[in-house]
């Protein structure tokens, strides 16, 4: 007797959103990139539409990072204090879909730059490459308040995403989403309420669905991932249970938390039980984003080109065909 | 070691102390209450004092106050080393609070008493006797006892006390065999407390021809339905042969000094050798002077009440009982016990009738007790097939719902938020609280409604509600409950640490100081809200049932009397339901202690309500946990649970705000 696949059928979708504008739309993307609109859970295609894949952006810092452990300085040792350069390499050398620009310089301990600072290094990132961007502020809440309309000033009509907004300060971001074209990302610590709730506050606030993506704060593999896991799962299910405050897609920083673990920075000297570090560090990176991709993460954010492939391949074998405008 | 006299100033108490005494000790022995939300740990600011004169060891926080050339300092902290005189008409002084505070509604409510079933707690029984001869020669007891049976057969146990059997031979010979037995209802038991003559001596009037011997009619019975609240007492006088109310009086718990929750009071009786008595001083001091006031008002002796039932969460009745209660705040909360027996009078230490019985209600857990099993006793929700659901709304926020065949309970731990504590200008609902307040945004402007029409001094829990609700309608608050700062008001500001919005400047109608809400403030609120709603619902979904199955809500407490609905449902406290299945229960838990003095068969199902409720542990759960963030929003995250708070536009510039129903 032929075998018939059970087939879930669920009364809502994920949110299709845009990222980037071609010269068309009023940028300077030389592609867009559309996230989201899965109408079942991840990668079962036989049951529903994905019209979608998962895309990775590449992060890149606007601050030489002081710290970083060797296979990310062999990565990007030549391109680090050059965010133009280091963007350039992430599309053109390592594939990335897009960037994903952090203005750490901003914060006030960490440089303090200016906001018209902050705007050029956008504008230069936004001449080396033609992927879309997202561009993150430097966490200090005041700062950001000033930073992010500037920012969001140089970079209007592109259809960036901007992160983030929070529950207690996501004014200020929302606005210049709305003002200049882009999408915002909703953050929230790890809480299915805290996110729907900021959901809800940023809508109000006049922003259309169609301009979000959500992001739960999560650590890396082994500090936290399965309660990431299950959060992100759960909201995947609000979503395709008709919840439209829930049905964004969902963005994950996968590179700045997998990196901060030792099981990815301790030498084989430190360490030897754990084996040859290079390996293991890029597999903790990959394991992690595996995992989220499972969840039915839309953005990984990485930082090694390697772990980036690995996931690259991932996707290929699961997915469709990206959409292109 | 030496003494210092310790003047507190206005009322020129005086009291001597030992160096090294606080000033917060030394004004409990003085009889001035200040109050110490935090039971003396220096934490909570409410014990601040003028020092008048006289230097002291003090410590206070505005030692350093710009401009502040006045010495406060704190009570708790503060040690006598000189003869000292102290202010204390600012100091947060828990003032007593008679009928005046009590709304209309809850002092008719309470007036009603319940018929009895013929077997109150306590009775007074007219027995007729042969008198003993040789062919009846049985004890003077035993032939009291066969009369009282002839009467009520259900006695079938029966005692008597020593003082009652002591004047038993006397006054049944004087009596010439007719007298009146005061027969107390022990539950397994029934004993005679006394005994009086029924028929009067020979008159000194000519009786009329034909005139039998005049007896006397026994005069009625008095006894006394106790409420102890953690942070109010309240006590109903009854003549429990007429069934009617002789007077209600509430006031202060003064236990209130060593702590305003139960934990920090159980935490005050571990870490201070004469904790438990101090404890049980203050709650009978409390109660004490409740009975003599309303004993006066009413003609009578507190002597004379006869009987008293009482009704009180665990950790009250277990320190009114002096009974250790430091397994109540530990996992897994045992109470020390559950079904108590009853005892005397003169046992517990309440002024009455020292043999009088004294009845305390079961309690089902650690935090829920016996004003809650009274609370479902006087709402009657266990005798009826209907699904009924139970918010006892302060502190210890109670919820029970079930029907006559079922009942569960949790306690979702409220907090005293809405109580006015823990709030900036919170206050119980005491003279000077601001009861209803209302904000209209188009004028700006803030009308209100003063307890007692006196200078307003603070805002109690309605007026609180209230204000929540109507700042969030006006757009004065987000839906997370933090200020917008462009709202179009002038009374929003920056306080010395946080946003807050003024309510009365210093000076309007009387106020000492400005009157503000803090952005600290609505935060208490909204997790006081949200624990309640989230109580609500997830003690519903425990059972498998939904906020629309239940047919009728009862809302009660000292803050539930004068429940702003629409208010509670615009802030997503209570369930959007028609107004027509919510009732207000008032004070339940002395309604019940009340009936249960009455009648036998209200305290067999009291006690059975005890034993059957179910007590789900909600701390555990991380259901209730997700439920309670869910719930700080307003009025939810689940727009959907609020239709019409969902649909309802802010009032921005239209004007007074509108809820409808």
């Amino acid at each position: 007797m032929p075998f018939e696949m059970p087939k879930e059928k669920w009364r809502g979708a994920v949110t299709q959103v845009k990222i980037g504008a071609t010269a068309a739309e009023g940028g300077t993307r030389s592609r867009t990139i559309t996230v989201g609109g899965e109408a079942t859970l991840p990668f079962l295609d036989f049951e529903a539409a994905i019209p979608n894949r998962p895309v990775i952006a590449l992060e890149v810092l606007d601050v030489a990072p002081a710290d970083w452990p060797e296979p990310l300085m062999e990565a990007y040792g030549d391109v680090l204090g050059d965010p133009a350069a280091w963007a350039h390499k992430c599309v053109e050398e390592y594939g990335a879909d897009m960037v994903c620009l952090r203005l750490q310089s901003a914060h006030p301990d960490h440089g303090d730059s200016s906001p018209a600072q902050c705007a050029e290094t956008v504008r230069k990132v936004l001449e080396a490459v033609g992927v879309p961007l997202i561009i993150w502020g430097c966490g200090d809440r005041d700062k950001d308040n000033n930073v992010m309309p500037e920012v969001s000033q140089a970079a209007a009509k592109e259809r960036c995403c901007l992160g983030s907004a929070v529950q207690d300060n996501y004014k200020t971001i929302a606005a210049c989403a709305m003002a200049d074209g882009h999408v915002v990302i909703n953050e929230a610590p790890l809480d299915i309420n805290i996110q729907k709730q900021v959901n809800i506050l940023v809508t109000e606030m006049g922003v259309k669905p169609e301009d979000i993506i959500m992001y739960q704060v999560t650590g890396g593999l082994g500090y936290g991932v399965e309660y990431a896991y299950t959060i992100m799962e759960r909201t995947r299910l609000a979503a395709l249970g008709g919840d439209k405050m829930l049905s964004m897609p969902m963005l994950a920083i996968v590179g700045s938390e997998t990196w901060r673990a030792k099981e990815a920075r301790l030498t084989e000297e430190e360490a030897p039980q754990w084996g040859r570090r290079h390996e293991r560090a890029i597999l903790w990176e990959a394991v992690t984003a595996e995992l989220f991709l499972h969840a039915g993460t839309d953005i990984l954010v990485m930082w090694h080109p390697e772990a980036a492939k690995l996931i690259r391949e991932s996707i290929l074998v699961y997915s469709t065909p990206i959409s292109e405008s | 070691m030496s003494l210092y006299r310790v003047t507190f100033e206005p009322g020129h108490r005086v009291v001597n102390v030992e160096e090294g005494t606080t000033l917060a000790q030394a004004a409990a022995a003085a009889g001035v209450r200040i109050a110490m939300s935090c039971g003396g740990q220096g934490v909570c600011g409410r014990c601040a004092v003028l020092l008048r004169s006289g230097p002291a060891d003090g410590k206070g926080p505005w030692d350093a106050h710009e401009g502040n050339e006045q010495r406060w300092v704190l009570a708790c902290q503060t040690a006598v080393k000189a003869d000292i005189v102290v202010d204390v008409a600012r100091a947060e002084c828990i003032a007593a609070h008679l009928e005046e505070a009590v709304s209309d509604a809850h002092v008719r409510m309470l007036e009603e008493v319940p018929l009895g079933d013929g077997r109150p707690l306590v009775r007074t029984m007219t027995v007729h006797m042969s008198p003993p001869s040789v062919h009846d020669n049985v004890s003077d007891f035993s032939r009291l006892r066969r009369a009282l049976r002839q009467l009520d057969p259900s006695l079938k146990s029966l005692t008597i006390d020593l003082k009652a059997l002591q004047t038993l031979p006397g006054v049944l010979r004087r009596s010439d065999w007719q007298v009146n037995a005061t027969v107390a209802d022990l539950g397994d038991t029934a004993r005679v407390i006394g005994v009086a003559p029924a028929r009067v001596e020979a008159a000194a009037e000519p009786a009329r021809p034909g005139a039998g011997p005049r007896r006397h009619a026994p005069s009625p019975v008095h006894g006394v339905a106790i409420d102890v609240g953690t942070s109010t007492v309240a006590v109903q006088i009854v003549d429990m042969t007429h069934a009617i109310s002789l007077g209600v009086a509430v006031e202060h718990n003064a236990q209130a000094r060593y702590g305003e929750d139960v934990i920090s009071r159980i935490i005050f009786s571990e870490e201070h050798p004469t904790g438990l008595d101090d404890l049980r001083a203050a709650v009978l001091e409390t109660i004490n002077d409740l009975l003599e006031q309303v004993a006066r008002s009413a003609g009578l002796r507190s002597r004379d009440i006869a009987a008293a039932s009482i009704a009180g969460n665990t950790t009250m009745t277990s320190l009114l009982l002096g009974v250790e209660a430091s397994a109540i705040r530990r996992a897994p909360h045992i109470p020390p016990a559950s079904d108590l027996p009853v005892f005397t009078g003169g046992e517990v230490g309440l002024r009455m009738e020292p043999q009088g019985p004294v009845y305390l209600h079961p309690a089902v857990s650690g935090f829920v007790g016996g004003d809650i099993t009274a609370g479902v006793l006087a709402t009657g929700m266990d005798q009826t097939e209907q699904l009924s659901l139970l918010i006892d709304v302060g502190t210890n926020g109670e919820i029970v719902v079930g029907t006559s065949e079922w009942l569960t309970c949790c306690s979702c731990s409220a907090g005293p938020a809405f109580e006015g504590v823990g709030i900036e200008a919170g206050m119980h609902a005491t003279r000077g609280a601001i009861e209803h307040i209302h904000y209209d945004a188009a004028s700006d402007a803030v009308e209100y409604r003063v307890i007692g029409n006196a200078p307003p001094a603070g805002i109690c829990g309605t007026g609180l509600l209230e204000l929540l609700a109507n700042l969030f309608q006006a757009g004065i608050i987000d839906r997370n409950g933090l200020f917008n700062e462009s709202a179009p008001t002038k009374r929003l500001r920056r306080g010395d640490y946080q946003l807050e919005f003024l309510l009365v400047p210093q000076g309007e109608n009387g106020a000492e100081r400005d009157i503000v809400l803090t952005q600290a403030d609505v935060e208490h609120l909204i997790r006081s809200k949200a624990a309640v709603h989230a109580g609500i619902t997830f003690l519903l979904q425990a059972v498998g049932l939904r906020t629309e199955q239940v047919e009728k809500f009862y809302i009660a407490g000292a803050f539930g009397t004068h429940l702003d609905l629409t208010a509670a449902v615009a802030i997503g406290m209570v369930p959007e339901v028609p107004a027509s299945r919510i009732e207000y229960a008032g004070n339940s838990s002395l309604r019940g202690a009340c009936a249960s003095l009455m009648s036998r068969t209200a305290r067999d199902r009291v006690r059975h309500i005890a034993r059957n409720m179910t007590y789900i542990e909600l701390s555990g759960e991380p259901a209730f946990m997700e439920e309670y963030v869910a719930s700080m929003f307003l009025p939810h995250t689940d727009l959907s649970r609020f239709p019409s708070a969902a649909g309802m536009e802010k009032a921005e510039n239209h004007g007074p705000n509108r809820l409808v129903p």
